[in-house]
């Protein structure tokens, strides 16, 4: 349940709620693609900052927006391994005249041996801003999620003209994952119960000793979408689906305009200082910054 | 209805046969029967899933309100009949409560006003007011219930008809539901159609009774008609009032009374007038006892010793449990829904650690072993088979867990001869368990762990859902393995079956086991009993209201005791 509880919505009365879901998901690209456009870790921790502060006025703590991000640690680990070995920022920003700054070996040199793993300044730069992009795009994305009601993501799909069946797929999914999560956790109860447990730590084997817990799953699964499908269909859904109405009508006020010009200007903005434009957001920015403060020639 | 018959696609026989029902406008109807009589069959063609949703042949007629059910489809006739399933949580897919109830009328095409007037009447019939922003998976079963019945009661069908509204509550959300569809029934004139199982609830209300079997209509009469039939009632096993039982029990000694009693204040009033006018002379001489199981020992098989339980959440769902249960004890866990009593059960097996406290299973502390190890101890049998099944024979089935705990092939073989024998599956030992009927998949469930040979068997609602004979068959199970000396426990709502087969009952309230004793002990202090919402059999009821006027005894638990204590 942990980590579906990651994804719910959360039910608050805060200013960022109280906006129009078109202007939420606004909000999240917004917000997200300078993560795109900016490699530089300074700039990109201002973002996440930025983002944080829309966590906390949307009422959330700061324990529950940076907790889901232990779940990120394996690929953040990854991404700033890769990074370190395999992706240097070629041909990004520092001029061919300067050389990276190398700051040692991960492997050092044993005799005939190695050294391997060359660790420069630009590289740890460029490395810690693809980690933190990951971490704010998963940020703001769940965020997202927590202050929109899967009601308020159809509503505001199918103010884009998306068809109401794929909106009420959405928006049932949302609803009934809770069922289904507690669905799940029966059977695996249900079968340890006779004496079923995983002692494997062969990927392949233990995908066959699933077999007791995923057959029952998906059966369940059909058995309830056919049950589920019977009760939709009987409250009237398909009656006519073009001029289906809704409890709340969601409208556009003063304030979801004003907010939706900054967000537009902050966007244009980003997008300029990125690497698509000025590039003072890159990842160079950050690593004069070392340079300098290493008396190295920038 | 006229002549209308349907075979599902795929089945050799028709669901139901040669239907032929007219329902007037404002009649309250009972439809009730075994499993697999067609009830739900029914109730589907009243909206149209029957022939548009499910597939098969149909044959005949049904008009609902004038509109043929093969030319409209589902949402058109769902303006007209609203259905409402059995399991609330098959049918509660929105977010919120208030969004469930707005569903309905925003297919409807209704404005964004009158949505909102609806889903406040909503809130109203359900009594969820203020509970509108709630997932309605959040709420109780009875909750969830009485939000699903004014999801449809919102959309003002002129018909409402339900399917076995209540088999998955307890009493609690049992009464909750019922209260709102007698409200509907009385102030809305409303035409409703209810499948139900407990008669004494709904027979009040009822203007006409229907038996269903195989398929056929058996009965259509008025309530008491249909249950003055002895032989169909009695061959069809249907749980009639104990009241009800008792006055035509007295009927075919000869004794007459005025009126027929169904509910318990109908009853008390008939039976005060015959024993006041000395009709029936209670035998004063015959006195109850406790029932003792025959291999009951003193040897103790599960033992807890201040065990507490906290979820991963941290709150707490057990607190400070203490019991000791014997070999050959048959026990039942009563309560209401989240009291403790499957959480208590998931803590014997293994399933979930004691925050606190001590589990002793045989003399033998339990906390370092894990539910798969404490399988061949502790059986525990899931409520519904469907959670287990996986394999592509009832055999393979019944072989999974001797195969776990890696038993000899010789072992494994003799275990499912004998299991499938005592459960009389084996002509089915080369089936899939997906192809068996409802009865014999859950026999199928209950070998799957039988096969384990626990010495310890807990049972998870077995009366849940099922008729009165079904659930009668897995009490009758549960005794034969009980009779080899083996621990029983059994959780359950029933309290009439709880009271026929338990010679040892847990009530339990807020985590915490709230009184404990015999049958007798336990149903005679019903002052103590209500505190738990619950109530002894009707039976033990009517002699407790009757007790200090006629010196009855207060520890009647069943109408073959009552009627030998009145007639001797």
């Amino acid at each position: 349940m942990s980590v579906l509880n990651l994804f719910s919505y959360k039910e608050e009365d805060s200013p960022i709620h109280r906006l129009d879901p078109r202007v939420k998901f606004l909000w999240f690209f917004a917000f997200t693609l300078p993560a795109v456009a900016w490699t530089d870790p300074i700039w990109l921790t201002a973002l996440f900052f930025a983002i944080i502060s829309v966590g906390l006025l949307a009422k959330q703590s700061l324990k529950a927006i940076l907790k889901p991000l232990v779940f990120l640690t394996p690929a953040l680990v990854f991404l700033i391994l890769f990074n370190i070995f395999f992706y240097g920022p070629t041909g990004l920003g520092v001029s061919s005249t300067i050389q990276p700054l190398i700051i040692g070996y991960i492997i050092p040199k044993i005799g005939s041996f190695g050294p391997y793993g060359k660790l420069t300044i630009e590289n740890l730069v460029y490395a810690v801003g693809a980690m933190e992009r990951l971490i704010i795009i998963a940020t703001a994305g769940r965020l997202l999620l927590t202050f929109t009601s899967p009601t308020e993501v159809a509503l505001a799909w199918s103010k884009f003209r998306v068809p109401v069946e794929i909106t009420t797929a959405i928006s049932v999914a949302f609803g009934f994952l809770p069922v289904t999560a507690r669905q799940a956790t029966t059977i695996f109860e249900a079968q340890k119960a006779r004496g079923w447990r995983i002692k494997t730590r062969n990927p392949v084997k233990a995908l066959r000793l699933y077999i007791p817990a995923i057959i029952p799953t998906i059966v369940r699964s059909f058995t309830r979408a056919e049950f589920l499908a019977a009760a939709i269909s009987s409250r009237g859904f398909g009656y006519n689906p073009g001029k289906r109405t809704s409890l709340r009508v969601i409208r556009m006020t003063r304030k979801d305009y004003l907010v939706v010009a900054f967000f537009i200007a902050f966007l244009a903005a980003s997008q300029v200082t990125g690497s698509f434009g000025l590039n003072i957001a890159g990842y160079k920015f950050t690593a004069c910054l070392v340079r300098s403060y290493l008396h190295a020639p920038c | 209805m006229k002549g209308l018959s349907w075979k599902y696609e795929g089945s050799t026989e028709d669901a139901i046969q040669g239907i032929d029902l007219e329902v007037a406008p404002g009649e309250v109807i009972i439809i009730t029967g075994p499993s697999g009589a067609g009830k739900t069959t029914l109730c589907r063609t009243t909206n149209g899933l029957i022939p548009h949703f499910f597939r098969g042949d149909l044959q005949g007629n049904v008009t609902i309100a004038d509109l043929d059910i093969r030319v409209y489809d589902v949402p058109v006739l769902s303006a007209i009949t609203g259905l409402c399933f059995d399991n609330p949580s098959n049918q509660l897919f929105n977010s919120t409560v208030e969004e469930e109830l707005a569903f309905g009328p925003e297919n409807f095409c209704l404005p964004s006003t009158e949505i909102r007037n609806r889903v406040n009447e909503g809130l109203q019939i359900s009594r969820l007011v203020g509970m509108e922003k709630k997932s309605p998976h959040s709420l109780s079963g009875g909750q969830q219930q009485a939000c699903a019945i004014a999801a449809i009661e919102v959309m003002h069908p002129q018909i409402l008809v339900l399917d076995e509204p209540t088999s998955n509550l307890d009493p609690i959300g049992t009464t909750l539901v019922f209260e709102r569809i007698r409200e509907l029934v009385k102030t809305e004139k409303r035409t409703v159609i209810i499948v139900e199982h407990k008669l004494e609830d709904v027979l009040p209300f009822a203007d006409r009774m229907i038996v269903l079997s195989n398929g056929r209509i058996v009965a259509d009469d008025k309530p008491l008609n249909v249950l003055s039939r002895a032989s169909l009632i009695e061959g069809m096993e249907i749980q009639v009032p104990d009241v009800t039982r008792l006055a035509y029990k007295l009927m075919e000694k000869g004794i007459n009374l005025d009126k027929i009693p169904v509910t318990l204040d109908e009853g008390i009033e008939a039976f005060r007038k015959i024993l006041s006018h000395r009709i029936v002379l209670p035998k004063t001489s015959l006195r109850n006892s406790d029932k003792k199981p025959p291999m009951l020992s003193d040897r103790i098989s599960v033992q807890c010793e201040g065990v507490a339980y906290n979820y991963p959440d941290g709150t707490q769902a057990i607190s400070e449990l203490n019991l000791a249960l014997r070999e050959g004890d048959f026990v039942g866990f009563v309560g209401q829904n989240g009291s403790g009593k499957t959480t208590t059960a998931k803590l014997l097996n293994g399933l979930y650690k004691a925050s606190k406290g001590r589990i002793k299973i045989f003399g033998e502390d339990s906390s370092g072993k894990e539910a798969d190890e404490l399988a061949s101890i502790v059986g525990y049998s899931f409520q519904n088979p469907d959670d287990q099944f996986f394999a592509r024979t009832v055999k393979e089935e019944l072989e999974f867990g001797p195969k776990n705990k890696k038993l000899p092939p010789d072992e494994i073989g003799r275990r499912v001869r004998e299991v499938a024998r005592d459960l009389e599956i084996e002509n089915y030992l080369s089936h899939s368990p997906f192809s068996l009927s409802q009865g014999l998949r859950q026999r199928v469930a209950f070998g799957s762990i039988m096969t384990l040979e626990p010495r310890v068997l807990i049972v998870d609602e077995p009366t849940t859902g099922q008729d009165y004979a079904r659930a009668k068959t897995v009490m009758e199970i549960c005794k034969r393995f009980n009779d080899t000396g083996k621990t029983v426990i059994i959780i359950s709502h029933n309290m009439n079956l709880v009271a026929e087969y338990c010679n040892l009952i847990f009530v339990f309230r807020r985590g915490a086991i709230f009184m404990s004793g015999s049958p007798r002990e336990v149903f005679s202090a019903p002052e103590k009993l209500i505190e738990t919402s619950l109530a002894p059999p009707q039976i033990t009821s009517l002699f407790q209201a009757l007790s200090s006027e006629f010196d009855l005894p207060r520890d009647i638990l069943d109408v073959e005791s009552a009627i030998a204590y009145l007639t001797g």
